[in-house]
């Protein structure tokens, strides 16, 4: 019989069972090559969402602070184009643009896309060339009461500053940035696609508060339906409330 | 073994297992990282790393608690186990950038500290669906890092071994942490079938492995009353400079032939509580076959300078077979070896 005890420290390993370890080795990097093949091939594609991280721009636009803070940019030829503003991290753009409501002004920041919608990522301090009037916007038509199935999620993340921007493994990220103001919005799956409808809470502190907890999940939401120029809103109360649908 | 703390005490054998691992890691890490970019294209490196990281760490603890019944079952898997702690903290080093990643990316950059936001976030504790998976990350991730960094022989003797082993027991609990983790949190959100199936066959394979050598050793184990001596086996059926684990009384005995004599001692390494029944002597000294510790068969001490002691039994040889007491002597008590009678080969 093959004598193979073997301590780790000896300094050569009986050929048997250096044979061994060798054949163990290759056959434990070739499960791991596989495993890793097989969890790439496997796992959901990501959204289309892009975030020009390292990309600084300037932006110049009339400013729209309510009901959610956003800049009509201005273009040469055809109708202003909507950017949501958004902050740093994980918050909003109300303090950076509090009192600006229809001026122009320019400012620098990282472009956010996904399909039709456009956000800036504002730079702190940058707002400039802050004009001395105001422009009035487009005035907020209510459409009526609607019910809406969907999930509420983070405008900033969901439109592609992260990968996934949904779902319950993002749900903790979600509420942080519902936590710092910033744009909430539902996901809607239709038949034709996906619709996105800006969420904003028409009264009731309370209700606002509680909005951040109900991201990340299937959810029924009743509200008021308006549109503002080419976004939809629709605004939530605690009477309407909401009802999970799962 | 050393009478002097080190680091590591590095050698060629030592080398090259850490070389696999980290050659075997960054291969992974590399195959993941490029196969996600190449397959889809539209996913950000902050999430493809937290994948990779995390699989990678669910892969290399699966394999670390696979070794030890591996072990148990086949005993030319024991150079694997000589150097685990090394693949234990290349888990927990993998683990540790999973998780640094996943807060940074999840929680930093809001109103609260990322940590306090990782525990204040969710706690609907109620509901399996919105369950805060990511706590059971961090506390998993927390034992890891305990383990590692009491890894050291140091530690042993510092905390004794009873407690060390007690601590390094944990990983269980993190394992099941972490296959918590993953069922809570990454699988809620993947469709494809093949994710729970591969995670499901990780902890069949753990818990099999588990089952076997326990099963194994159990079989092994006869059921001898506490009498004054037991018949333990056959002189014939240990092998010359070898050891036989029996059980007796409940405790595990290594019985050892060597140069015409017979001795036994408590199977218990006092290192990491390795299997010295399984050892072998060199230089008239039992060796654990696990890291090398090294014991006199009559007395259960080990060489000068060290100081560690093992119970004794008394034994006897008659008529071919080996007879123990199951009553075990103080450790370090000398007990005069059986001499195995003329014709026994």
């Amino acid at each position: 019989m093959i004598d193979d005890f073997y301590i780790g420290y000896e300094p050569r390993m009986p050929d048997g069972l250096s044979r061994m370890l060798r054949a163990t080795a290759v056959s434990l990097a070739m499960l791991s090559l596989v495993t890793a093949g097989v969890l790439v091939w496997a796992q959901e594609r990501s959204s289309p969402g892009t975030f020009h991280y390292g990309e600084l721009r300037s932006f110049s636009g009339r400013i729209v602070e309510h009901p959610l803070p956003g800049l009509e940019v201005a273009r040469e030829s055809g109708q202003p184009v909507w950017h949501w503003l958004v902050g740093p991290g994980k918050h909003g753009a109300a303090r950076l643009v509090a009192g600006l409501d229809g001026r122009h002004v320019r400012l620098s920041g990282t472009l956010v896309e996904r399909g039709d919608d456009r956000m800036i990522e504002v730079v702190p301090d940058s707002i400039t060339d802050v004009s001395a009037e105001r422009t009035p916007g487009p005035p907020i038509e209510n459409l009526g009461a609607a019910m809406f199935d969907g999930e509420i999620v983070d405008s900033k993340c969901y439109l592609g500053v992260m990968k996934p921007g949904q779902g319950p493994t993002h749900r903790d990220c979600a509420v942080r940035c519902l936590l710092g103001q910033v744009p909430a919005m539902l996901v809607v799956r239709e038949s034709k696609g996906v619709k996105r409808i800006a969420l904003i809470v028409s009264d009731g502190e309370s209700f606002q508060r509680m909005l951040p907890a109900l991201a990340g999940r299937p959810i029924r939401l009743y509200g008021t339906l308006m549109v503002r120029g080419e976004q939809s809103f629709l605004s939530l109360s605690p009477i309407d409330s909401r009802s999970p649908v799962r | 073994m050393s009478t002097s703390y080190k680091a590591v005490g590095w050698n060629r054998q030592k080398r090259r297992y850490d070389a696999v691992i980290a050659a075997g890691v960054a291969v992974y890490l590399a195959l993941f990282v490029a196969g996600s970019i190449l397959h889809d294209p539209d996913s950000t490196i902050e999430t493809v790393l937290i994948r990779a990281f995390g699989t990678a760490a669910c892969l290399t603890l699966t394999i670390v608690l696979a070794i030890g019944p591996l072990c148990r079952l086949d005993r030319r898997f024991l150079p694997l186990l000589y150097n685990r702690r090394h693949l234990g903290v290349a888990t927990c080093l993998l683990a540790l950038a999973h998780g640094t990643f996943a807060i940074v990316q999840f929680h930093a950059l809001g109103d609260v500290n990322p940590l306090v936001s990782v525990l204040v976030t969710s706690t609907d504790y109620r509901s399996l669906t919105d369950f805060p998976y990511q706590q059971l990350g961090l506390l998993a991730l927390l034992i890891l890092a305990l383990m590692a960094a009491t890894s050291h022989d140091f530690w042993l003797r510092v905390l004794s071994a009873p407690v060390w082993k007690s601590l390094h027991m944990l990983v269980y609990l993190a394992y099941s942490l972490v296959v918590a983790h993953i069922a809570l949190g990454a699988l809620q959100a993947e469709r494809h079938v093949i994710l729970p199936v591969m995670l499901l066959v990780s902890v069949t394979v753990t818990l099999t492995l588990h089952g076997l050598a326990a099963r194994g050793e159990r079989s092994a184990d006869a059921d001898r009353a506490n009498a004054t001596f037991v018949d333990v086996c056959g002189v014939e059926e240990i092998r010359e400079g070898r050891g036989k684990t029996v059980c007796l009384a409940g405790e595990r005995v290594a019985v050892f032939r060597y140069d015409g004599k017979v001795s036994a001692v408590s199977n218990v390494c006092r290192h990491q509580n390795g299997p010295l029944g399984e050892g072998k002597i060199v230089g008239g000294c039992i060796v654990c076959p696990w890291h090398g510790y090294e014991y006199e068969p009559s007395s259960g001490r080990a060489p000068a300078p060290f100081t560690e002691r093992l119970p004794t039994f008394d034994v006897r040889v008659e008529r071919g077979r080996v007879l123990v007491r199951p009553t075990p002597r103080p450790a370090g008590t000398f007990v005069e070896p059986a001499l195995v009678e003329r014709g026994i080969s």
